[in-house]
């Protein structure tokens, strides 16, 4: 056997890149795609951590971020003047996605809450929009009472009043998985892009079997995959504090995400709202107390007309395609009961 | 209707596989990832696992990992000078990748030596060292390893590319940016020393060019 055919058995012989350096790798390149050549000029000044600049820019930055259409004019609290605090606990003031994730993570350090154990129940009872009404229809909603098994091995719900338990689970984003996650922000903001983007891969596998290639996620729809990935978790679940608070601020850190300051959930409660238009027409929320930071509901509603023909689809401005609110919930050690 | 039942999460773009890349030249993504740079990822996706196994080839499984990922991330940066003339990105990635090996060019010609002593009966080696060996070894003869460690960085290059990258010598002289002559006389060389190395009658070698 000649030199050239050893090397190339040899070569050939190896076994190939394992499929979680191939995901990693792939992570790597598309940060890499979304890495500014050039930082912008005032970066260094955020680093100096002076209060004098430090609240000119960010006085500058809040007037600058068109982000309270519809909220009026948010005001720039000089960093002395704090809202009186809602527990002990002396919070700043709320401004943006990030303060609100601050304050959330201050709070549930300052109280954590236990885990549910894996034998344990979450209930959730919750309103939500029963169909997604056209212009001009009524809203109709529907209340529900849910119990699900920390574990995911089982849920229950009421029928006629009778309550129902069901072996396995219908949830996308599982329980475990939940509190598998970090509860530091940026860690979990990693874990929700590097989830979005396996979830791609996985799409593109199943496709290559019919030779067609799957066109890689756009920036903006990572963004909206990695909103919609965590808002989704909230929804159904009692989660720990910490870990709302961090999902908050893996929130405030997808770009386009915002804070508004007055909004109204379907509950009708006053809340906060973190929110990000995705593809220029569809906002998507969430709805958050301002006094306990708990998590209120959601809401998905087009702000403009928006049409795809191909795909037969098509939206009109204030259609609703979704809305919940939650209106009890706690962990308990079998369904059926209340906390 | 049951009690679980939840509206879905809404996905704004329904149907994102409307545009495909089916039979879509490198050069035509390329260009397109100058404006779109996540098409980029369709290079990756065509040829990640090619240059990581080449990669690991030369430097061994644990570096691959880390220099075919780089590799993507300098193609990347590059890709405004991609040569839209050529239609397959194959030779311009394994380009990149034997750019970056060659900054391990000692870790490389520790792996062949330690290949080269794969066989040998008085190893005291730890055995760590012993089970990465072989597992790196794959059948690579100790004696063809040690020839490998004896050439000059050109001419290893060279004859890599062809022997396990399956280039030409015109993809070569693409990759390493040398006229093509020069890949022939390297090969040629390289190919000699091996067979030597290998105790291969030195018959005048098949030109691939």
């Amino acid at each position: 056997m000649d030199e050239l055919r050893q090397l190339k058995d040899r070569h050939d012989a190896l076994p190939g890149a394992d499929d979680q350096v191939v995901a990693q790798a792939r992570a790597r390149l598309l940060a890499h795609m979304s890495t500014p050549r050039h930082r912008p000029r005032f970066a260094w000044a955020l680093g100096l951590g002076a209060a004098a600049v430090a609240a000119v820019l960010v006085a500058v930055i809040v007037i600058a971020t068109p982000a309270h259409e519809g909220s009026g004019p948010v005001q720039a609290h000089p960093p002395s003047g704090s809202r009186p605090p809602a527990t002990p606990l002396r919070l700043g003031p709320v401004a943006s996605a990030e303060d609100l994730a601050g304050n959330a993570a201050a709070l549930a350090a300052a109280a954590p809450d236990p885990v549910p154990e894996p034998g344990q129940w979450a209930y959730v009872k919750s309103r939500n929009l029963l169909q997604q009404p056209k212009n001009g229809t009524k809203n109709r909603t529907r209340t529900h009472e849910l119990w699900r098994r920390a574990d995911e091995k089982q849920f229950a719900y009421l029928e006629d009043g009778e309550l129902k338990v069901v072996d396995g689970s219908e949830f996308e984003v599982t329980y475990p998985y939940l509190l598998s996650l970090p509860t530091d922000p940026a860690a979990l903001l990693a874990r929700t892009y590097a989830e979005v983007d396996a979830e791609h891969a996985r799409h593109q596998a199943a496709r290559r079997g019919g030779r067609a290639t799957v066109p890689p996620l756009t920036q903006e729809q990572r963004h909206t995959y990695a909103f919609q990935h965590i808002v989704q978790g909230m929804r159904d679940a009692v989660l720990p504090r910490a870990l709302r608070a961090a999902m908050y601020g893996a929130l405030a850190g997808i770009p386009g995400v915002r804070y508004e300051a007055r909004a109204t959930d379907l509950a009708g409660r006053p809340g906060v709202t973190l929110y990000r238009v995705h593809e220029g027409y569809l906002r998507d929320e969430i709805f958050v107390d301002p006094e306990t930071y708990e998590y209120l509901g959601y809401r998905t509603i087009a702000v403009r007309d928006f049409e795809q023909p191909r795909a037969y689809y098509s939206v009109e401005k204030g259609q609703l395609l979704g809305w919940g609110s939650v209106i009890a919930s706690g962990v308990v050690d079998r369904p059926g009961l209340r906390p | 209707m049951t009690p679980m039942e939840r509206l879905p999460v809404h996905a704004p773009d329904p149907c994102p596989s409307v545009r495909t890349a089916e039979e879509t030249t490198d050069a035509s993504i390329i260009e397109r990832s100058r404006h779109e740079p996540e098409w980029f990822s369709v290079i990756f996706d065509r040829y990640f696992t090619a240059i990581h196994r080449y990669v690991a080839a030369r430097l061994g499984a644990g570096a691959a990992d880390d220099i075919a990922s780089e590799t993507f991330l300098a193609a990347f940066d590059q890709r405004n000078h991609y040569d839209l003339a050529y239609p397959s990105a194959r030779a311009w990635l394994y380009g990149i990748a034997t750019n970056l090996i060659g900054r391990h060019r000692r870790a490389e010609i520790r792996l062949y030596r330690a290949l080269g002593r794969a066989a040998g009966p008085g190893d005291v080696e730890n055995h760590a060292d012993r089970v990465a060996d072989r597992v790196s070894a794959q059948q690579l003869n100790p004696a063809l390893a040690k020839g490998l460690a004896g050439l000059s960085e050109g001419d290893r290059d060279a004859l890599l590319l062809v022997a396990c990258a399956e280039l030409s010598y015109t993809e070569v002289a693409r990759a390493l940016a040398i006229p093509t002559g020069t890949v022939g006389s390297r090969v040629t060389r390289a190919r000699r020393r091996l067979r030597s190395a290998l105790g291969l009658p030195s018959q005048e070698v098949d030109d691939r060019g």
